[in-house]
């Protein structure tokens, strides 16, 4: 395993396509940043700054992650099968457990050096804008989650790299899923923000809760909130946790679970089943 | 005798497509064994079974005397190289980086030995020309290259010379015997270019319809061939007379030419023809060819 982890990092390495995303997130981070510095001191200058505010500038970027991940990822496991090399990791004797898992934590690997690129850029922003009221523990939290929806993206990604044996087949399906997941999280996140006035029945004190009716859609969303990346990306943006969501609209979650504590039970979910896919795969 | 190969009643379905249909296969230690068989008779289903890229539906294969299914068989597979149909190379890099890649997959300490493999297969002046500029003979080489990387002494090759240039198809062909003769590899190589294996093989599978029709060796190939003289004549009537007596097994193929299957003599003939008023007017050779032996076994009428 350590052999192909060896193998594979330096294949990914010195792939053109990683670092074209690498070097993308990091300019955009850099651009983000300057925007994000003019946000707070415009916001400064005129007196309605506040602590936190602006932060959801800081994280813009979040959904793009997936994106650079699709293609690097689609790039880098497409062209063991277009190349035939895959067989030369087989023939020698590497077990197809131990490829697919090197392969994986190839990718999560290249997502997690974008993401440090992409935390530099968020970090000077705020060095730069004379704000840091984020402490260091809300950004290694933040850290920590980017960390999680992108194993979970990697995750998702190695699984269609692995069983789709064509390079342009991978890459096409992997952005097709981001944007698919993409569109999915707005659309989660949207079911919250605009809750119609139907779905509202009054409450005690002048409050108003979710009627038994719409509770059922309403818990489906809160469950799609934590296990879908894209969600948890959009949330990075916000102050909210989906638990705060859910517990402010009536739906009382007696527990806070970690977004990178179910990243991992999702990325072991799909890995688990791709293995014992691959595992069966004929490969040619 | 010592087999690096062994298999038993090995079968492979591809939907309702038998490709292999329990095969047995013996590859001897230090052969070079080439596998005939025309287009879809299952040479590359079996290459891809042994080389684990693909599960049989049943039987089973030995590889240095390791089940397929035992648990240590991977141990056994660090010994084998094999170039699969298209040669396993990242077509993005250059051979000595091809050859690095699959050092680290192999987990090999350093990079010794590198030089001396690309200067084997002839590629030690490639210098940093990406594999994807390569001509097909060089990236065949460089394939062969990169399966014997780790030292192999099994070394499995799947049409190697398929549309090669002749200049191409000799240097593969010295590479190999260079190979066997000096490395000792076992060498199994799939063809159905079979004047160019008949060049190369010690040992013989042939196999049709997804079944080893027969094992032979070279040696034993070259004493099945049927030895036959063809001879131009005055008369063939006199020709048939005197073979008869002579006890000789012929054909006459018109009026004037006939197939004498034996090795006669040929003053004695000349002799007893000459007493029949019959002359000789040329005599010419023939020695069974590879492709008429394989002909013969799998049935030519079937072949396209």
């Amino acid at each position: 395993m350590i052999k192909l982890l060896r193998a594979d990092l330096s294949r990914l390495f010195r792939s053109k396509t990683f670092w074209l995303c690498a070097a993308a997130m990091f300019v955009l981070s850099v651009v983000m940043a300057f925007d994000y510095a003019n946000y707070v001191r415009e916001a400064i200058e005129n007196g309605y700054y506040q602590a936190g505010f602006g932060e959801e500038r800081a994280f813009i970027l979040a959904p793009v992650l997936g994106g650079f991940a699709a293609l690097f990822s689609g790039t880098f496991l497409g062209t063991d099968y277009s190349c035939g090399t895959i067989r030369n990791k087989i023939i020698i004797g590497h077990s197809r457990r131990n490829i697919y898992l090197a392969n994986l934590f190839t990718c999560f690997a290249g997502g997690a050096a974008t993401i440090v690129l992409w935390f530099i850029g968020i970090i000077f922003g705020m060095i730069y804008s004379g704000i840091l009221d984020m402490g260091f523990w809300d950004i290694l939290v933040k850290f920590l989650t980017a960390l999680g929806f992108t194993a979970v993206f990697c995750a998702v990604y190695v699984f269609i790299g692995m069983l789709i044996s064509n390079r342009t087949v991978t890459v096409a399906l992997s952005l097709v899923i981001w944007i698919g997941l993409t569109i999915a999280g707005y659309c989660i996140l949207g079911e919250f923000e605009n809750i119609n006035p139907d779905d509202f029945v009054p409450g005690e004190n002048d409050s108003f809760m979710i009627a038994d009716s719409a509770k059922g859609k309403f818990i489906l969303c809160g469950i799609l909130s934590k296990v879908l990346p894209t969600c948890q990306m959009l949330f990075m943006q916000s102050e909210n946790s989906i638990e705060d969501v859910l517990n402010n609209i009536g739906l009382s979650v007696g527990f806070y679970l970690p977004d990178i504590v179910v990243s991992a039970l999702v990325t072991a979910a799909i890995t688990a089943l791709g293995v014992c896919i691959f595992r069966k795969k004929d490969i040619r | 005798m010592d087999f690096v190969l062994t298999s038993q009643g090995l079968t492979k379905n591809y939907g309702k497509f038998r490709a292999l249909d329990g095969l047995s296969i013996h590859v001897p230690n230090g052969s070079i064994y080439g596998l005939i068989g025309r287009n879809g008779a299952g040479k590359t289903t079996l290459i891809r079974l042994i080389c684990g890229l693909q599960e049989p539906d049943s039987g089973e294969y030995f590889i240095y005397g390791k089940r397929n299914s035992d648990a240590d068989i991977s141990a056994i597979r660090k010994r084998m190289g094999a170039v699969v149909e298209t040669p396993s190379v990242y077509l993005g890099m250059s051979a000595e980086e091809n050859l690095k890649m699959q050092y680290r997959v192999l987990g090999m300490p350093s990079f010794d030995g590198i030089r001396e493999l690309l200067k084997l297969v002839d590629l030690d002046k490639a210098g940093r020309k990406h594999a994807g500029h390569f001509s097909l003979g060089m990236r065949q080489r460089l394939g062969i290259a990169v399966a014997l990387c780790g030292n192999p002494d099994f070394l499995i090759l799947d049409e190697p010379i398929n549309g090669l240039d002749p200049q191409g198809i000799i240097e593969i062909r010295e590479l190999i015997l260079k190979l066997n003769r000096e490395r000792k590899i076992t060498v199994l190589i799939s063809s159905h270019i079979l004047e160019e294996l008949s060049k190369l093989a010690t040992h013989y599978g042939i196999i049709d319809s997804g079944k080893l029709v027969k094992e032979i060796s070279s040696r034993e190939l070259e004493n099945a061939f049927r030895k036959s003289v063809t001879a131009e004549v005055t008369n063939t009537s006199a020709l048939a007379e005197t073979l008869d007596k002579m006890g000789v097994e012929y054909k006459i193929l018109d009026e004037t030419h006939a197939e004498i299957y034996a090795k006669i003599n040929v003053t004695e003939l000349a002799l007893a023809l000459s007493e029949k008023g019959c002359d000789i007017i040329s005599l010419h050779e023939n020695e069974e060819s590879l492709e008429s032996y394989f002909l013969d076994i799998v049935g030519g009428d079937n072949n396209d």
